[in-house]
Formats: C-alpha cells, sequence, structure tokens
C-alpha cells in the first residue's frame, strides 16, 4: 500500500494517543477495545493496512507519553518515598520535566533497539520462544517464587522482643503475600465464572486490573494531603550515552523478555531487569523505564507482524487487531517497523510541549480534583463497557489493590490476578482448585 | 551477589539434570523452579528470619535521652556520647573475650523525616568516628529542619583500649528505616569488627543445604513413592542452597563455611562486590544460556544443532568480554571526568584565596 495513504493514519494515531495518554488511568488497550468494537460498524474508515498502522502508532505515542500522568497527577505522601519509583521522586524535587524526558530518552531508545534486533527477532526469538513455551509451568512458578521471595521486610528492629520484631518486619511483606494470594482468588472467580454476557467476554480481566492499579492511585490522591512543588523546566538533562545505553539496555531486556514469554507483564519484566543490571543511578532507572514500557507494548504487538512466529498473539493489542488483520511477509514487518519509527519519534517530540502543558495544569488546577473527576470517568466507563457487575469486580479489586498502598509492599503482587490462575492451570490443578472453591 | 543472581543460578543448575527436565516437560512437575526458591532461600531465612531473632548486649537509640545534650530536645543528640558507648562495647569485647553485639537505631524526627548520622572505624588510631548529619526525607534527601540546617555536621571521636581490626572500610550511613548492627570480637592483636553479625551464619553453612536436600529426598520420596526421584528433588535442593554460598564467596563478607562447628564467618575472596553490576548481569545472563541450552539439549526434539564451544563461545564469551571491554572503557572515562572536575574545583578555590588574600 502507498505509504502517502498510510501518512494520515499514522499521524492521526499519534494525535489521537497524545490527548488519550494524558487522561489519568485511561489504558491504551481500553481505547483499543472501544475502536474495535466500532470498527466492524464503520467499515470503510480504515481501508487496507490503515487498521494496524493506525492501532500501532497509537500504541507507540500512548507508551511514550502515558507516562506524564504518572509522573505528575499524584504527589506520594512522602512516607511513601521509599517505594514509589524513582521518578515521582524526581517530580517531588521540581525535577519532574527532567524525568519525563529521560523516560521519552529511554523510549526512543527502545525503538531505535527494536528495529536492530530484527535479525534476533526473526532468527532468535522464535528458537528461544519453541524451547520455553512447553515449559512455562515451572518458569511461572519461579517468577511467582521471586515476586514473593525478593520482597524484604521494611523492619525498623525497634520492639523488645523476638516476636515484636518479627510482627513489625513482616507486616509490608505479609501485606504483599495477602495481596497476592487475594489477588490470584479473584483472578480464580474471573476466569472460572464469567460475570459478564460472551459478546463482552475479552474485556473479562478489565475491571480487575482498573480495581487494581488505576483505582488505589486515584483514590490516594483524593485523600493525599502532599502539595506538588513547583516544576523546574530544565533547558536540558543531565545525562550521557553511557547512561541512556545502559538505561536502554536494563529496559530492552526486561521488556522483550515480557514481550515474548506468555503472562510475563511489563512491570515483571521491568523488576528482573531491575535487579538484573543492579543500577544505582535513578536517571539509568527512568530511562529504562521508559525503554521496557516501550519494549514491552510495542515489541509484543510487533511480534505479531514476524512471520517466522506464525503471527504470535502476545499482548492485548495483537488478540485484538488479529481477528480483523493478517500479516503477511517481511513488507508488513517494515511497515510495521516504519510506523514504530514515525510515530515513535514525532512521540518524543510531542512529549516535550506535553510535559509542559501537565505542568501548567497541575499548577493551575488541584491534582485532587482531576483525581476525583478521573474517578468519575473510571467509574462510567467500567459501567458503559461492562455493566454494574463490572463496577461490583472493580471495587473489589480496589480494596485488594489498597492493601500494598497502606502496608507499603509492592503493587507488583496485584499480578496474582493472572498469574495465579493460570499457572495452576498450567501446573495441572487449576480445575482441582476451582472445585475447593466451589466454583463448579 | 543480588537475589536474582542466587534465584538464577540456582534454576540454571536444576536443569542440568535430564531426568528433572523429562519431568518438567511431561508432567508439567515444577521442580526446577525448586533450585530457584532454594538459591535464594539464604537470604530469605537472614532478612525474613535471624535478623529478628537476634539479641544484642548494647542498643543505641541516638533520640533517647542518654544520647543527647540536652533531655528535652532530641534535636541535641550528642555524638560524643554515642562514640563512648560504641568505644565501651568494643572494649568490652577486648576484656571480656566474648563477641558483643551492638544495635543502632534510625532518629526519626517526624512522619516522613529522619535524622542522619554516620558511623566509621578509623584503625589507624583506634578511633569509634561518628558524624551527625541533616534532616533527610524518606528519600534520603536533606531538608531544612527548625534548628538543625540542611549541612549541619558534628563529629565526635572515641578512643578503644586496643587495636581496631576491620574488614570493611565503608562508613555506615544510618538514616531511613532501620540502623545496622555490629559484632565486636576479640582477634589475635586487637578487636574485629563484624558487619551484621546475624547475616550469613547458619543460614549460610553447606551442611544447612545438606539437611534440606535430605528433608527434600525423604519428603519427595514418601510423595512419588520412588527414591530415585525423590534423590533427584534433594540433589536440585541441595545444590542451589550450596550455589548460594559459593557465589557469596566471591566477595568480601564471605560465609560461616563450617557451622555449627564454627561461629564466624570465612571471609570471601575479594574478587568483586555483590552489587557489582556487571558482574550480576552476566551471572544472570549465563545461567539464561545454560537454561536454554540443557533444555534443548535434554528434549526429545532438538529445536537447535549447535556444538557447545560455538554455543557459548558466540552467545557467551564474545558478548561477555565486549561489555566488560565497554564498562571498563566508561569506568576509566568517568574517573577521568571526575578527577578533571576535581582539579578545576580546587584551581578555583586556589584563586578564590588568592582574591581574598590580596585584597
Amino acid at each position: 500500500m502507498n505509504f502517502l495513504i498510510l501518512l494520515p493514519y499514522i499521524l492521526l494515531g499519534t494525535l489521537f494517543a497524545a490527548v488519550i495518554s494524558l487522561v489519568p488511568a485511561l489504558h491504551i488497550f481500553s481505547v483499543a477495545n472501544i475502536i474495535v468494537f466500532y470498527y466492524l460498524r464503520l467499515a470503510g474508515i480504515f481501508p487496507g493496512d490503515t487498521f494496524p498502522v493506525f492501532m500501532m502508532s497509537m500504541l507507540v505515542t500512548w507508551s511514550i507519553i502515558n507516562t506524564l500522568p504518572a509522573l505528575f497527577l499524584g504527589a506520594p505522601d512522602e512516607s511513601a518515598m521509599f517505594i514509589v519509583l524513582p521518578g515521582q521522586k524526581y517530580m517531588m524535587l521540581g525535577k519532574g520535566y527532567e524525568a519525563a524526558v529521560l523516560s521519552g530518552i529511554g523510549a526512543l531508545g527502545a525503538i531505535i533497539v527494536l528495529g536492530l534486533m530484527t535479525p534476533v527477532t526473526f532468527k532468535i526469538f522464535p528458537v528461544i520462544r519453541s524451547l520455553l513455551v512447553p515449559h512455562m509451568a515451572w518458569i511461572l512458578t519461579l517468577i511467582i517464587a521471586y515476586i514473593l521471595m525478593s520482597e524484604w521486610p521494611k523492619a525498623t528492629l525497634r520492639p523488645k522482643t523476638k516476636l515484636g520484631r518479627a510482627i513489625d518486619g513482616w507486616k509490608s511483606c505479609g501485606a504483599g503475600i495477602l495481596t497476592f494470594i487475594l489477588s490470584g482468588i479473584l483472578g480464580i472467580f474471573i476466569m472460572s465464572k464469567p460475570y459478564i454476557p460472551i459478546e463482552k467476554a475479552f474485556m473479562n480481566i478489565v475491571p480487575a486490573f482498573v480495581g487494581l492499579y488505576a483505582l488505589p492511585w486515584v483514590i490516594t490522591n483524593i485523600i493525599s494531603k502532599s502539595e506538588i512543588p513547583p516544576q523546574y523546566i530544565s533547558r536540558s538533562v543531565s545525562v550521557d550515552y553511557n547512561l541512556i545505553g545502559r538505561g536502554t539496555f536494563a529496559g530492552m531486556l526486561g521488556g522483550s523478555f515480557a514481550a515474548l514469554m506468555p503472562v510475563v507483564t511489563g512491570g515483571i519484566g521491568g523488576l528482573l531487569a531491575g535487579h538484573a543490571t543492579a543500577q544505582k543511578d535513578e536517571r539509568i532507572f527512568i530511562i529504562s523505564q521508559g525503554a521496557s514500557k516501550t519494549a514491552y507494548y510495542v515489541g509484543a504487538f510487533l511480534l505479531f507482524f514476524v512471520p517466522y512466529l506464525s503471527h504470535l498473539r502476545r499482548g492485548g493489542m495483537a488478540w485484538m487487531v488479529s481477528p480483523l488483520y493478517t500479516a503477511y511477509g517481511i513488507t508488513d514487518y517494515c511497515l510495521a517497523l516504519a510506523t514504530i519509527a514515525l510515530s515513535g519519534g514525532l512521540g518524543f517530540l510531542l512529549l516535550l510541549p506535553l510535559s509542559r502543558f501537565t505542568i501548567n495544569i497541575i499548577t493551575k488546577f488541584d491534582y485532587r480534583i482531576v483525581s476525583l473527576v478521573t474517578t468519575f470517568i473510571v467509574f462510567a466507563m467500567i459501567g458503559g463497557m461492562v455493566g454494574l457487575r463490572g463496577i461490583f469486580v472493580m471495587i473489589v479489586a480496589g480494596g485488594i489493590g489498597l492493601i500494598p498502598v497502606l502496608f507499603h509492599s509492592r503493587r507488583m503482587n496485584c499480578m496474582g490476578v493472572l498469574l495465579v490462575p493460570i499457572t495452576l492451570n498450567m501446573i495441572g490443578i487449576g480445575p482441582a482448585v476451582v472445585r475447593l472453591l466451589g466454583l463448579i | 551477589m543480588k537475589g536474582l543472581t542466587h534465584f538464577s543460578v540456582g534454576a540454571a543448575l536444576a536443569t542440568c539434570f535430564p531426568q528433572a527436565v523429562d519431568m518438567a516437560l511431561e508432567n508439567y512437575s515444577v521442580i526446577l523452579a525448586l533450585g530457584g526458591v532454594f538459591g535464594i532461600l539464604p537470604d530469605t531465612l537472614d532478612f525474613k528470619l535471624a535478623m529478628f531473632l537476634e539479641e544484642n548486649d548494647y542498643v543505641i537509640d541516638p533520640a533517647s535521652s542518654e544520647y543527647l545534650k540536652d533531655p528535652r530536645d532530641m534535636k541535641t543528640i550528642d555524638p560524643q556520647k554515642i562514640a563512648d558507648k560504641m568505644a565501651q562495647a568494643i572494649d568490652q569485647a577486648w576484656k571480656t573475650g566474648k563477641l558483643i553485639k551492638l544495635q543502632l537505631h534510625t532518629v526519626q524526627m517526624g512522619g516522613d523525616l529522619w535524622r542522619h548520622y554516620e558511623v566509621s572505624y578509623d584503625t589507624k588510631n583506634n578511633e569509634v568516628v561518628i558524624e551527625i548529619g541533616p534532616v533527610v526525607t524518606m528519600s534520603q534527601v536533606p531538608t531544612e529542619f527548625p534548628g538543625i540546617p540542611r549541612d549541619f555536621k558534628e563529629r565526635a571521636t572515641a578512643k578503644t583500649a586496643c587495636n581496631i581490626l576491620q574488614t570493611q572500610s565503608q562508613a555506615s550511613r544510618i538514616d531511613i528505616f532501620n540502623g545496622p548492627s555490629f559484632g565486636y570480637m576479640k582477634k589475635e592483636g586487637g578487636v574485629e569488627i563484624i558487619f551484621l553479625p546475624w547475616h550469613r551464619q547458619w543460614s549460610h553453612s553447606p551442611l544447612a543445604g545438606v539437611a534440606f536436600g535430605l528433608l527434600g529426598w525423604l519428603l519427595m520420596s514418601g510423595i512419588t513413592g520412588s527414591l530415585r526421584t525423590g534423590a533427584i528433588y534433594g540433589l536440585i535442593i541441595a545444590l542451589g542452597f550450596i550455589s548460594h554460598i559459593i557465589c557469596d564467596l566471591t566477595g568480601f563478607m564471605g560465609a560461616n563455611l563450617l557451622w555449627p562447628f564454627r561461629k564466624t564467618r570465612t571471609e570471601g575472596f575479594h574478587f568483586l562486590k555483590a552489587s557489582n553490576p556487571i558482574a550480576n548481569l552476566l551471572m544472570v545472563y549465563a545461567s539464561g544460556l545454560l537454561i536454554i541450552w540443557n533444555l534443548n539439549y535434554f528434549s526429545p526434539k532438538p529445536i537447535f544443532q549447535l556444538y557447545w564451544m560455538e554455543y557459548f563461545g558466540f552467545f557467551l564469551i564474545l558478548p561477555a568480554a565486549l561489555l566488560i571491554v565497554l564498562a571498563r572503557r566508561f569506568a576509566k572515562k568517568e574517573k577521568e571526568e571526575a578527577s578533571r572536575i576535581r582539579a578545576e574545583e580546587e584551581v578555583a578555590e586556589s584563586e578564590e584565596e588568592f582574591i581574598a588574600d590580596t585584597r
């Protein structure tokens, strides 16, 4: 297809994603869901290859710009500073703009590496995947074990007795384990007992995810007493090629592992990469998180275009696009790469003014009010898409998602919602557990 | 080494057992995951159990009235009193010949503010050095506090009656969450400083690894009804656990190799720091490569056919060599840049002094 016909769709996807990226708690997959829902009704809007190109440019731009609401909307309480990411620490020091740029640099680095990795993607990824997929049962068990075992107690060691010290120390990691178990049980319920009509089955997990991750965030913001400090817009960032290289490498490591392996998400990939590379510099960490996010979301969708991977459906976007489009041969892969390069470059250029725009917004409007509006949007979105049952699941998940926030444990423990039911099924005891819970 | 490194090494060693790979493939067994779990277990036992069971002879809480200049004002921490108490603990170890343990606490100044202080041992002058610093936030950034400026510093030293022997030269920075503990142990010629005396003791002994392996063997033999299958479980558990100890020996602190016959740690080989990012990354990467090699090699239908020297030469030796060369080059550049900045600062300072002198 002529690239000139595709170009407006790339630009449209980029601009559209730039706008929705600024809406807090709005995930790109939720928007993509709505687009797919209306795609069939609006046939003719996306001729030929324009549909995957539009979706890809949206995904790329969102992965770059969506850092902004996470960064600027919500000042973590100082007592939570130790567990928030360095990006938010930067924001609390008035250097949020610098953090946004660093994250964008990481995303750009990931886009370049994704292109350079083409020979690896074509030759090595299919081999690794064919080898590891039959072993997913123990690999997922291993990942669960690491998530649970690698969270260390945040102890004061002040209580006089041994038991007192242990209880004090175990509060945070005990809460982490509890979160994992509860979200795991929620996952088993959702996956074994469908609660929404069959035609909306693809949205089964969405309310749980929104509840586990977005709802606690906005609730914490609403009740937070912290103020966002004035933000300094620097003309340059203190970073060199060495730091960029190390950050991009670390992010790519986690992001590509997550993109390739079933069930492993970007957050888990980021955790593993962060621990594997043991980077202390906060700038490297921020760059790596930007790179990891892009490598995970964009990389997973890019695998859908790789001819040697039989149109692998990794990640939500590939699942949504696959019934409507099939990629053929190397030309489509190159088209996807060109889209990534173009929308990635535009996305980065848009990141700079949009960062300034967001800073402008947070200085004029209280982020608590923005969070309150977001809560209404979240409820309306889930209510509209999934119905009252969806809202109920979201509220239950929100309760579970608040545990790590209150006890300062890792929010990644919420991933039990996916990891537990899938791993139990893979090791063959899923049906027994479902029976035990009285669900069948 | 970092937790993920121990975890990956344990899992990689587990895949060296063809029977275990078969069990994972055919029966969806999680036996291979046990290698990783027991690979990280020694640190889990320490940081989630042993740390809380430790009883100390001295507990220093700088915010208590005993260590304040004005007993009613916790801003007036007296570094001299802390240094004296620590020197007293060292002297007690020297006189009694017993292991004396000391715990230092953090100083919380508010819901989210902490007082920063540092402890170091001067082995030349045999002194305990305490430096009280400013108030810091949870992100360890100095902040203004009424009566305590951001650049606050107050130092005190206390002489000990014996020589101080220490294997770790870095100062301990204390501010958020919990403080460190030290053990003082009489040795020939002085008292040795043992950092975190509860760490890498019984939990890091090969005997504990063997015990876990035997338990695993008995338990899994009972469950599976096969001594042979149980033995594979036991071997994977013991190997994962012992691999942790071996990895730790590459560093400085070492591990208690002869527990329960000895109570002290055997020093490490001083090859590298446990937090070294390149070493950790390479170990994780090498473990990943070994897992892929083993899964392919022991598979009924191997996906790739490569000679082991080709595989590890191309995928491990070459990238590792490249990474090490690049890391050294960047480290050298960083060092040169730091010394250039230092030189510039010195010149600027001398110029300022010269201008001040000539006015």
